[in-house]
Formats: structure tokens, sequence, C-alpha cells
């Protein structure tokens, strides 16, 4: 069994290792090829085998993760594996160890299932691209990281994994296209996440000086002992918070950089840039919800953190509410569920924020199939209309394409919250969660179920704009907004359109299933289920010491059965009456969406210009350090613009030629005066 | 164990040195590939001297370190990592520039022998105990590099680095040997005890010793404001020389000030964390705002150097913060001990990721003959793909991304820093890694900005047809890959020599 | 003022007014001569310390051998070649070095005057010359051997700097 989960990520490893031998090797023929002028859209002979390859690591490490969760199933103990040290002195020592716990089986089995249906989608999708063994090569490298990410025994490994899968995505955002515009986005989405790094790095440290260690299972283990438990309560110093309120309030704003919550959300949206696959695995399924799956893993300690609770949820419903607003007005269809998805992830922390791990655990499940499903539908139906991604350009698609229009109809009803689909079943039991916290929990439910209206509005939008009404590609195209002419496309013919292979039908099939049954593992109890997914994460769920019980404060209790059916009725009514709006504004009466622009001018815009927000960072931080080192007198300085030399000695070399000397050069008397001044300066120093 | 087999890497560097010089001093036209694998060899037999030396401390049981030859040759478990981190840049530098050295203004036989020796001046700083010793190795070093970094002679950008750096070099000498004159004239010695009796002593010509000292130092290692010189001296030298010049120096320079420290520790010198702290500060601040406004990638890996040379310069600082009257002693050496550990570490990465920096560049530029600016790396994914592979590694390392050494480095640095933090409660320490933690972000975009140039389409225009690899570069380059990947995930593979370096030092104090 | 710091005085003057006067001069020769002047001024210092091997080692090398060394060197190259010129170093710079130079120098006047420095009690000095000869082949072999790496790099650098110098580029 140690053997089997040892060999997840060896797999992926291996297979990353191979494309890019692969993709080095054609890279060199394919220079010449370059240079004598072949064609790159033509595919290449070999990528047959590189699909098929693509497709055996993640599929080889399915079978592995169905091994490890059936013994588990079977009611096996946790599995550890221990690899070899990887830093050892006095003070400080981690080894690499892999554990596979119930949780871990949950995220192994989402991973490496969607992980496998992605790959075997992105063998048609990417059909003819050149670099097709390189794309691959970072697709297995993700799906590697991911599942170090979550078997990880220990904070440290846990960050590498954390930190690896930025990159790989960074290299699918940016390093795959060679336009600028794009190479940006995969910058701006690396700079952000290190942003939230920083934090986690410190919230580790600081658990590391607690504890003494960063193994999980020790930190479970301090956690659940009354003399850890109260050294993580005693105040730590810095504004009156706990020790255990500081770490997790530092490990939660390193997760808003990766989970896309305020204030790091931006490079979410902008990371849409990569291949709609890729949105759908890392920017979906699975690298965002990291954040989830930390607190979960850590749940002890932010149980211990009742303050820090209310801040994750403050934040986390204010999140999800402002991203649903956000997608209501974007045109491109992959930005609605950017957006979407870091409003859906806002409701997951609102399910931490309320103590509901598992709550927010199951809806973490749940969206990966209805989002994955309706990224790689958006997919699906930008590469049969040959890279067109606005709403405004398509409709009448639902005859077209078929299986896409069913598989995402099913998702968008899902992710609307429509009983008894898996979105409503997890979504519902975050706000009745959020609800029962009562307090801030209150707020959140408000703010949530504001939210699920949102959310309701433009799934149906989306639906209704893509699948509904006549086709309006076909009309000459005029200039808006942010066209994306760069593609060079043109408009397809609607007799042209055609569904897309059975490579991209199949997972969308798989999702559509998973996202409309899924529901019932979690099936509540107040609807006469026994919420079997609840159960099966309890083991992880840490159990604090009486006495640390005391200070916090137990658990609220269980809300009155009534409460629980007349939210739950609510959330319905919501969900339908959204759609209802939706159906209303794109079916009935389309100059409903015009009048409502022309009413309410202010709200648009602050809706289309994203509340200010992005522009906000590039004012304000991006520019002002760029001036800083460029244009200030320490910018100056280094540049060399003070001292009249122009940088590089390009200067020098001239006034050489015109028979001066090398030492006549300004600056190296500039440098030592500098280099007297800094000795002078020490010396006052001490002297004075 | 003989005095002799302490300084026998010594003795066998400047012995090759004088072999290739004799041996291969006629100029013959085309490649020699002779004094290069001659140079890669003393450096590797240097190393294992030095090992064997090691392995004969750690047979006796109980003593951490041996002193012979008159007290010059102090040899422990630090200074011997610290050395082998030398010798290895020494010798990889040998073999990168192998393809370099055929260049017509760079075919000299002098190039090896001239590195073999600034290879025994690094040795002898990083092991001897003696302020005397230090001084010696560190002209020696030094003189050398001036002379590598002139080294292509028909080059008025290489002679000026020369000559910039002769110049910076002979004026931060001159406060070293002040520094050294001040502290013989309080303790009446030149070993490192002679510092622990001048600083205990408290007098203020004691203080300015250990200022000006500082002041040497910090010339060598780059620290604001004593780095200017750094810039124009890496931009103009040879690159394979820059390349050795920001790594094997830093590792010297820190090794041998680190001691300086040690021997200050405990003793009343915690004033000088004051100063310390400044530089430290301000170097990090510097290095990475100037990073971020170069347009040549030569020139943005300068800074970065010094940026780095800020992050580096927090261990000393925890070292220094030693407290003799704390009742918790294990506490202090242990601060004592992360911070050094980490230090080597830190300087083991940095080592190896910007040989791997340069050895890429230095590539590009034998190959092209174009000067290294941010649009000669532009398309370079197209061009070179190996290349551009050890580039992209060696950019995430220095930025310190997982799972490269980079990363390890940070995370061991930063983290005896932050826990020094917690147990001092000092503002000093939250401030330098609040500074660290957030400069190191900053570094991002200009690290980033290298990635993105390189992986895109050059702007027009053929590409142009490219002379045929060199195998061996190839395989050196992959070798250093691996190396940074296996130095963030399995340090422990490549041996005791880095881990568990410091035990000297805790049985010591 | 006994006569041994009368001598002091003077050996200072001998040193450190032609040290000043280097910078300040121009043609090369003169600033050979001057150095000439300093150099003997050490030498002098030297020999008032008692260490007397040392002092006449300075005579005998610098003054005998190196400066006449250089003296060859300027007369066999081409004099107007060497001929230092002005830099184009700004008024304000210059004043912001001597200003920052002369700070610096008061504040280690300040250290040096405040001190209180050990003063040993003056004795009579034996010959240094057998006994630095065996401290170089003893304890201070190292620092010797080395000194001899030093001076073959310096001189290795020398000859590669100096030989005939391809083609500017």
């Amino acid at each position: 069994m140690e053997t089997l989960l040892a060999l997840i990520p060896a797999f992926l490893l291996a297979g990353a290792c191979v494309q890019a031998m692969i993709a080095l090797a054609r890279a060199r023929a394919g220079h010449h090829a370059h240079l004598h002028g072949a064609d790159h859209h033509a595919g290449h002979p070999g990528d047959r085998l590189v699909a098929m390859l693509a497709v055996a690591a993640p599929l080889a490490s399915l079978g592995c993760a169905i091994g490890v969760v059936s013994h588990l199933l079977r009611g096996g103990a946790d599995i550890e594996v221990r690899l070899w040290n990887w830093m050892a002195s006095s003070a400080f020592s981690v080894d690499i160890v892999f554990r596979a716990d119930h949780l871990t089986a949950v995220m192994l089995s989402v991973i490496t299932f969607i992980g496998s249906l992605i790959h075997l989608y992105s063998t048609a999708y990417m059909k003819g691209d050149p670099g097709y063994p390189r794309y691959f090569s970072y697709l297995n490298l993700f799906t590697f990281f991911m599942t170090i990410l979550v078997m990880a025994g220990d904070l440290v490994l846990l960050f590498v994994g954390w930190e690896g899968v930025g990159l790989a995505s960074y290299l699918l955002i940016g390093f795959w296209w060679s336009d600028a515009e794009k190479a940006k986005a995969g910058m701006k989405a690396f700079v952000v996440n290190r942003v939230g790094d920083a934090f986690f790095m410190v919230g580790a440290f600081l658990l590391w000086r607690a504890v003494g260690s960063l193994d999980l299972k020790v930190i479970r283990g301090f956690i659940e002992s009354p003399e850890g438990a109260a050294k993580l309560l005693a105040p730590a110093g810095m504004f009156g918070l706990s020790l255990a309120s500081g770490i997790a309030l530092l490990l939660f704003m390193g997760a808003t950089g990766k989970s896309a919550q305020i204030p790091l959300y931006v490079w979410l949206p902008d990371a849409m840039a990569g291949p709609t696959p890729v949105s759908a695995l890392i920017h979906a399924a699975t690298m965002v919800t990291a954040g989830i799956y930390l607190a979960a893993r850590l749940n002890g300690l932010f149980a211990l953190a009742p303050d820090a609770g209310a801040v994750v949820l403050v934040v986390a419903s204010a999140t999800c509410l402002l991203a649903a607003s956000m997608a209501l007005v974007q045109t491109d269809i992959k930005k609605v569920l950017a957006y979407s998805t870091v409003s859906q992830l806002g409701y997951m922390f609102i399910g931490v924020g309320a103590g509901a791990y598992d709550a927010g655990v199951f809806h973490l499940v749940t969206h990966a199939f209805f989002k994955a499903c309706l990224f790689l539908g958006a997919g699906s139906v930008i590469h049969a209309l040959h890279h067109e991604q606005d709403l405004r350009r398509m409709g009448g698609l639902r005859s077209k394409c078929p299986t896409t229009f069913r598989t995402m109809l099913i998702a968008g009803l899902s992710m609307a919250g429509v009983a008894p689909l898996a979105g409503f079943v997890s979504k519902d039991e975050i706000l009745w969660k959020a609800w029962e916290h009562g307090g801030v929990g209150r707020l959140a439910w408000l703010l949530g179920s504001i939210a699920a209206l949102c959310t309701a509005f433009y799934t149906g939008r989306l639906l209704l704009l893509a699948f509904g009404g006549d086709y309006r590609g076909e009309t000459p195209k005029h200039e808006h907004g942010h066209g994306h002419d760069d593609h060079g496309h043109h408009a397809v013919a609607y007799n042209d359109i055609h569904e897309s292979p059975k490579a991209m039908t199949l997972p969308l099939v798989l999702l559509a299933l998973g996202a409309a049954f899924l529901g019932f593992i979690g099936w509540p109890h107040v609807l006469g289920g026994h919420n079997m997914f609840g159960q099966w994460l309890a083991p992880v769920m840490m159990k604090l010491p009486e006495s640390a019980k005391a200070v916090v404060g137990g658990h609220a209790g269980h809300g009155a059965l009534h409460a629980e059916w007349a939210l739950m009725g609510m959330a319905v009514m919501v969900a339908f009456v959204g759609l209802g709006i939706a159906w209303k504004f794109y079916t009935r009466d389309r100059s409903l969406p015009g009048k409502m622009v022309a009413r309410f001018p202010n709200l648009t815009e602050r809706l289309t210009s994203l509340w200010g927000v992005d522009a906000f960072y590039e004012e304000r931080i991006v520019k002002p350090l760029r001036n800083l080192a460029e244009n200030t007198l320490l910018g100056k300085i280094e540049t060399g613009v003070i001292e009249g030399v122009v940088n590089g000695s390009a200067s020098v070399a001239r006034r050489l030629a015109s028979g001066l000397r090398v030492l006549q050069d300004g600056s190296i008397q500039t440098y030592l005066t500098w280099m007297v001044a800094g000795t002078l300066l020490l010396l006052l120093l001490l002297l004075g | 164990m003989s005095d002799l087999s302490l300084a026998m890497p010594v003795i066998l560097l400047t012995t090759g040195a004088i072999a290739v010089l004799l041996l291969f001093s006629k100029k013959r036209e085309g490649a020699n590939p002779y004094p290069p694998a001659v140079g890669a060899a003393t450096a590797a037999a240097a190393l294992v001297s030095l090992q064997i030396t090691l392995g004969k401390l750690t047979s006796v049981a109980g003593a951490g370190s041996s002193t012979g030859l008159g007290g010059f040759m102090t040899v422990d478990r630090f200074g011997v990592a610290a050395a082998t981190i030398c010798l290895v840049a020494t010798l990889l530098t040998a073999l990168l520039a192998t393809d370099w050295l055929k260049k017509a203004d760079a075919n000299n036989p002098e190039f090896i022998p001239v590195l073999l020796i600034a290879a025994a001046g690094m040795v002898v700083m990083t092991t001897t105990g003696n302020l005397v010793g230090m001084f010696l190795g560190i002209e020696i070093m030094s003189v050398s590099l001036y002379i590598l970094s002139a080294f292509r002679r028909g080059n008025l950008r290489s002679i000026e680095s020369g000559l910039k750096y002769f110049l910076a070099g002979a004026f931060a000498s001159g406060l070293f040997l002040m520094g050294i004159a001040l502290n013989y004239g309080v303790s009446g010695g030149f070993d490192m005890a002679s510092l622990a009796t001048a600083s205990a002593s408290g007098t203020m010509v004691s203080k300015v010793a250990l200022i000006l000292l500082l002041c040497g130092f910090a010339f060598k290692l780059s620290l604001a404001p004593f780095h200017q010189w750094a810039a124009d001296v890496y931009e103009g030298a040879p690159t394979p020389v820059t390349g050795f010049m920001s790594t094997a120096v830093k590792v010297a320079g820190f090794t041998a000030f680190t001691r300086i420290v040690l021997a200050l520790s405990g003793t009343g010198g915690s004033w000088l964390s004051g100063a310390m702290v400044w530089l430290a500060l301000l170097t990090m601040i510097v290095g990475n705002l100037g990073a971020l406004a170069q347009t040549s990638v030569k020139r943005m890996l300068a800074y970065s150097s010094i940026g780095h040379a800020g992050y580096l310069m927090m261990a000393p600082i925890v070292v220094l913060s030693y407290n003799a009257a704390s009742p918790n002693l294990g506490v202090e050496s242990r601060a004592i001990f992360l911070s050094t550990d980490a230090m080597i570490f830190y300087l083991a990465a940095y080592a190896l990721t910007n040989l791997l920096a340069f050895g890429s560049l230095a590539f590009i530029e034998t190959r092209e003959g174009k000067g290294l600016d941010m649009d000669a790396i532009g398309g370079l994914r197209w061009r070179h793909p190996v290349a551009a592979v050890g580039l992209l590694i060696a950019m995430l390392s220095l930025a310190g991304v997982p799972p490269t050494a980079g990363f390890l480095g940070k995370f061991r640095l930063f983290g005896a820093v932050l826990d020094r933090a917690s147990v001092t409660g000092e503002t000093a320490f939250y401030a330098l890694i609040a500074v660290a933690v957030l400069t190191s972000l900053v570094s991002l975009g200009y690290y980033l900005r290298v990635i993105m140039r390189m992986t895109m389409h050059e702007p027009e225009g053929e590409a142009p047809v490219l002379p045929p690899f060199s195998p061996a570069w190839r395989v050196l380059i992959a070798v250093l890959v691996v190396a940074i990947i296996v130095l963030g995930f399995a340090p422990s593979f490549l041996g005791g020599g880095v881990e568990g370096v410091m035990s000297f030092l805790r049985t010591g104090i | 003022m006994d006569w041994s710091t009368i001598m002091w005085w003077v050996m200072a003057a001998v040193t450190v007014i032609p040290a000043v006067m280097i910078v300040l001069s121009k043609d090369i020769v003169r600033l050979a001569f001057w150095l000439l002047a300093s150099l003997t001024g050490v030498a002098g210092l030297y020999i008032l310390l008692g260490a007397d091997f040392l002092g006449f080692t300075q005579v005998l090398v610098y003054i005998g051998g190196i400066m006449v060394l250089i003296l060859f060197g300027i007369m066999m190259t081409n004099r107007d070649a060497v001929l230092m010129r002005r830099g184009e170093t700004t008024g304000g710079a210059m004043l912001t070095g001597v200003v920052i130079a002369a700070a610096t120098a008061l504040a280690l006047l300040k250290v040096v005057k405040d001190t209180k420095w050990k003063e040993a009690a003056p004795v009579e000095m034996p010959a240094t010359t057998a006994r630095v000869g065996e401290a170089l082949l003893t304890d201070y072999v190292l620092p010797f051997e080395l000194v001899s790496v030093l001076l073959l790099i310096v001189l290795c650098g020398a000859a590669y700097i100096a030989r005939r110098r391809p083609e500017e580029t």
C-alpha cells in the first residue's frame, strides 16, 4: 500500500520528464523545421504517441489512487511513506513524508480523476499545436505537484507542492504563449501568489516556533493536547490576538493568494489567458482549492481561533458576493466562469470560517465537477467556434453541439443551486452551517444568499446566450471594447459548426454525471440522508481538549429543524428566481439588459470596471514601485544618471577612443567617494 | 596530523597553477583543451585532500578543529564546507570556461593558473584563524580576480572592469589593513582570540578597528554603499569570470567575516550589529530595486547578487546577537548553529545557481557574439532550448521558488532570523525579516522578466544559423540543473558535507 | 623632547609630505621621485621602531630595486604618453570628496588622540635579522609562502596585461 501511494506522484513526474525530453528534442528539430518554412499547424507525426503517454501518466496515478481509497474505504489505517530525510540539523529536521488519510483520499480522487479527464480532453483540444509535448509536460508536472500538495505529511513539503502548482500554472499561462499579454497574465498570477506565499511562510514559521515541528501529525497531536492548545491560545502580542489566531490569519492570507480571495483574487480572471483545459484543471478544479485544503488540514488550528474564523467569514462572503456581481456583466465566456470560480471559492471559505470544514471540502468536490464541466464545455464551444470567446457572438448552439449543451446545462443548474443536484446540496450545507454559526455567520449567510441569486442569474445568462436564441456569429464583426481580434480568427458560418470529438465529449459526460449525482454522498440528515461525506471526514477533524473548548466556546449546537427546512426552501427559491430573471432578460425581452444599463449607468460602469480594484493595484502598487526603482534619487544613483555617466560603458569606450585614460571616467571617483562616505557614516554611528 | 596536510589544498592548487603555466605557456592556434582539464583536475584533487583532512579531523574523538602552521591554519567543518563550495565553483568555472576560452581574444593559457591561485586564496580565507593569513588570502584572491576581470585584453570594457575593481579593491584593502593594525595596537595579536580581547576591552580604538574591518568586508561582499563597483565590474568582466566572482568570492568573504563575528559574539561586540543591520537593510533595498531598473542581464544579475549579499548578511547579525549572559545558553548556541548552517547552505545553493545562470549566459554570448542586454535573450526558448532551461531554473532558484535549492536556502536563512526575532523580540530582526521578505517579492519582478523575454518570439527576422552545441557543455548545464533541484529536494543525498557542518561551533562556544 | 621624538617627527614628515605631493604632481618622473622620498621615510620609521632588518630591506628593495625599475620603465617608454592629465571630475564632486575624506580623517584622528595607548617601556633592541629569519621559516612559514604566491600572481598578471595587446575592439 505504501508503494502504491508513492507511485501516485512518481508516475506523473516520470510523465512530465518524458514529455519534457520529447519537447526538448523536438524544439531542436522544430527550429530547423521553422527555418525551412514547415507548417506548425499540421501537427507532428509523433503526437499520437505523446497523447497516449500523456493520458497514461494520470491514469496510472488514478489506478494507484483507487487502490489507496479502497484500502481506506475498507477501514484500513492511514498510510504513511517516509522517503528520505530532507534537511536535518539539531534544531530542525524535515523528512520527505507522504500520508494518506480520509481527506487526502478525497483530494487524490478528485485530482487524479478530473486530471485524467482533462488530459484526455486536451489531447483533442490541443491537437496540431506545435508545443504539444511541452504542454503535456507542464500539465503532468502540475498534477504531480498537486498530488504532492495533498499527500504532504509536512507543512514544508506541502509548501513545495503549493509553490509547485503555482509554478506549473505560471508555465501554462505564461511560458506557453509567445505574446506579451499572456506572458504578463502569467507573471501577474505568479507575483500575486507569491505575495500570499510570503504570509504563508511567516505563518508556518510561527507554527514551527510554537510546535517545534512542521510535521502535520505532530502539529495535530500538539493541538489536541491540553498544553499545546493552551500555548496556542496564549496572547501572541500582536494586536491582542492569540497565537493561534495570528497563525491562522497568516495562513489564511496565504490562502487568499492561491484560492483567489479578497484582496488577492485579481490574478485568477487574467489567468484565463491560458488554454481552456488548463483553466478547468488548475483554475477551477484543483489548484485554487489548495487554500481550502490547507484550512481543512489544519482545522484544529482554525477552531482554536474564532476571531480568525470571523475574519475568514467576512472576507469570504464579501469575495463571494463581489465576484458574483462582477460575473454578471462579463462578455467573455471564460471570464464569467473565472469570476464565478472566485465566488464559489468564497462559499468554500464561508464553510471554513463557520467551522464546517467538511462542508467546505464537500463543496470543493462538487464544484470541481460542475465547474470543470462548465469550463470544458466552454472550451468545446470555443473550439467549435474557432476561438470565439465572446458570448455576444454565440447563440443557437443547442442543436449544433447537443452533448455540450446538455452537459453544460446540468452543470450550470448544479452551480445555480437547483435541487437535488450536487451543487445545491453542498452550497446549502455551507449556508446552513453559516446560519447555524450565528453572529458574523448570519451576515455571511445573507451575502452568500444574494450571491446565490447572482449565480443563478449569470449561469442562466451564460447558457441562454451561448445556446439559446439565434446564432449571432455571422453578423459582421464590429469593434467592441476589448476585442479578441488578435487571434486573427474569422467568423464561422452556422452550418460549419460541429460538435467536438469524442475525446472531448466523454469527459463532459462523466463530469456532468458527477455534477448531477455527487450530492447524494453528502445528502443531509434533514432530507433523510446520512451525510456520508461528513462522516467520512470525521476522523480528520481534530478534537480540541476540553480546556481549550472552554476558552474558545463549543460549537453553537444544532439549529432547529424547521429553520433548516425554511432556509433550504429559500435557497431553492433563490435559484429559480435568478434563473427566471435570466430567462426574462435573455429570452422573453431582449431589450431589458440595455434598459438596465441605461437605468443604472453607474452600477454597470462599476461592474465592468471590476469595482476599480485592478486599476487600483496598478496605480497604487505596481507603478510607484517601478517609479521608486527608476526615477527617484535611489534609482538614479543606481542607474548612474546622477554622475552623468550613462550606464554601460559605451560612453567610456568613446572617451577612451578619444585618447583619455580609463581612470578619468568619473564613476570610479564617485564609487570611492561613496565608500569613504559609508566608512564615515559607520564611524559616526559609533562615535556619535 | 602533520601541519603540512592542513595546507595541502593550497599547495595542490598552487602546484597545479605553476604546472599549467610551465606546460602550456606557449600560445598556439586553435583550442587547447588541456589547461581547463588540468585546472579541473587540480581543483578536484584539492577537494579530495580537503575531505581527507576533514576525515582525519572527525576521526579524532572530540576534536572539532585542528590548528597548525603557527596558528595560521585552522581547519574545521565550517571552513571545510565553505572551501568545498569554493573549490566546486572553481572546478565548474574551469569546465564552463572551456568553450569560451576558445574565443580568439580570450585564448590565453594564463586563465586557468590565475583561477587556481584565486581558489588558493579563497581556501586560505576560509580556513585561517589569523587576521594576517586572512588578509593574505583576500589579497591573493583579489589580485587574481583583477587579472581575470581584465582578461579580455582586447576589450575595453573588460580592461576598465579590471582597473575599477583594482582601484576600489586597493582602497578596501587599505581599510582592512588599518583595521588589523589598530586591533594589533589594542590586543597585541593577530589571531581571532585577539579580536575577542580587543572587543572585550571596549576601547574606542578597538571599535574603530572593527568598523574598518567591517568596511573592508563590506566592499568585498558588495554591501551598500560599498557596492557600486560591482555593477560595472560584473558587467565588464568576461561572463565566466563574473559567474566565478559572484559566487566563490561571496562564499569566501562571508565565511571569513562570519569567523570574525564568531570571535566577537559573546564578548560585548554586539554594538557592531547596529551598523551591520543598517548595511544589510540598505543592501537588500538597493540591490533589489537597482536590479529592477537594469536593462542588461549581466548588470541585473550584479544587482541581484548585491541583494543576495544583503540577505546573507543577516546570518552574521544573528551570530553576533549571541548573549553569553543568557540563562538559556542552549537557545543562544542554537541561534548560531541555525544561522551559520543556513548561511553555508544558502551560499552553496547560490553558488550553483549563479554558475548555472552565468554558464548559460556565457554560452549565449559565445555563440551569438552579442552583448547580454534583455534583447539578447529574447526568444531564447526557440533558439537554445537547453540554455533557456538552464536560465529558467537559475532564475527560479534565485527567486527562491521551490523545489529549487534557492527556496530551501531562503527558507532556512529567513527561518533562522525569524527564530532569533521571536527569541530576542528585537525590532531589528523583525525589520530585517520584513524587508527581506518584501524585497524578495520585488525580486520576482526582474527574475520573471528574464523568463518572459526568453519565451517571446524574436520580433523580426531570420533566426541566426547556430554553430553546433558542445555536448560537454550540455552535460554540465544538465548536471547543474539536476544539482539545484536535488539540493532543493534531497540535500542529504549530497552527503554530510554541508549538513551538520557546525558541530565545531556548537562545542566551540 | 628627546632626539628620538624629533627623529620620529622628521621621518613622519618625510613620509607624509611626499605622499601628498604624489597625489598632486602631474609629471610621472617627479611623482616617482616623491615616492622614493616617501618610502625612505617609512624605512626610517621602521628603524626608529627597532626593526633594523625591515628598515634596511625597505631601503634595499624599494629604493634600490623597485624605484630604479620604475625609473627605467619610464625612461624606456614614451614619456608623453604617461603624463598625467587632470580628471573630468567636476568641482562639486571634488569638494564632496575632499570634505568626506577630511571628515573621515578627523574622526580617525580624534579616536587615536582620545585613546590611552599602552606604552611599553623602551628596551634595548637586539638585532632582529636572525630572529626574523627564524620566524619566517617556523611559525610564519605559511604567510611567508603565501606572500610568495601573491607575488607570483602579481608577476603573472602584470606580464599578462602588459604584454603586447591584440587590436583594441
